[in-house]
């Protein structure tokens, strides 16, 4: 089988795709199982990330610099800080109970990490988003392959 | 009075994860690997065992550093500390 490429191209719509959600780029540009293995790596990480530190471990104003690694992930890092404002920092679930620091008394969630589990679960969190950053540069440039016609059989590496 | 709550899986932290955080070091591999073969690999033929052997590689090499630093720690540095 002979599979050829063509000339590669400049893909910043399939980019742009990928980077909101893990994957989609290389869907855009014909790799479907490419996409599912990238949706299956960084969203696994992502997920295992949430599981181990809980919502909070994603919060773009508290730990602004781990979100810097984490937005890499896309729409899950917003989807997820989104849940952490929406039912944690509201106090919508759990309870928001006073927390004195050295400006004053602010209001935290009885759900907030803290420790091991909420420092493992933002560092996988922002590994999921850097190798969704990989993803999307390996897209940008990507190019389609095709398959020539004198191919007798598929091998099933690129649908 | 002390109140137990249920743990919450997502919103609440895994709790005891202290004890067994160094496990997770090989989903997080699996998981590394699956995304950096995806991307680097020509034809996706072989890809789960490029992907299974990048992370038993990765997982050795780092259980290799930590015995090689728990060597430098319990046996080097005290030897240096008595010479």
């Amino acid at each position: 089988m002979t599979v050829e490429f063509e000339e590669p191209t400049f893909n910043l719509t399939a980019a742009i795709v990928g980077w909101i959600v893990p994957g989609a780029g290389h869907w855009k540009v014909g790799q479907t199982a490419r996409g599912w293995l990238i949706l299956l790596g960084v969203g696994g990480l992502f997920l295992l990330g949430v599981l181990v530190g809980g919502v909070d471990c994603v919060d773009r104003r508290e730990d602004g610099m781990w979100f810097i690694a984490q937005a890499g992930a896309g729409g899950l890092a917003f989807a997820t800080d989104g849940l952490n404002t929406m039912f944690l920092k509201s106090g919508r679930v759990g309870e928001l109970l006073p927390l004195a620091v050295q400006s004053g008394t602010v209001m935290v969630s009885s759900f907030k990490g803290a420790g091991p589990s909420n420092e493992i679960g933002t560092l996988l969190c922002g590994l999921a988003g850097m190798m969704n950053v990989i993803a999307v540069l390996d897209v940008l440039y990507r190019s389609t392959p095709t398959v020539s016609a004198n191919s007798s059989a598929s091998n099933g590496a690129f649908e | 009075m002390i109140i137990q709550l249920a743990y919450v899986p997502f919103l609440q932290p895994l709790p005891t994860v202290a004890q067994w955080w160094w496990l997770l070091l090989v989903p997080a591999c699996a998981a590394i690997s699956v995304i950096w073969k995806a991307v680097r690999l020509d034809t996706l033929e072989h890809f789960w065992r490029e992907a299974i052997t990048m992370t038993a590689h990765s997982v050795l090499a780092m259980a290799a550093l930590a015995a090689a630093l728990m060597v430098l720690l319990r046996v080097v540095i005290p030897l240096l500390a008595t010479s």
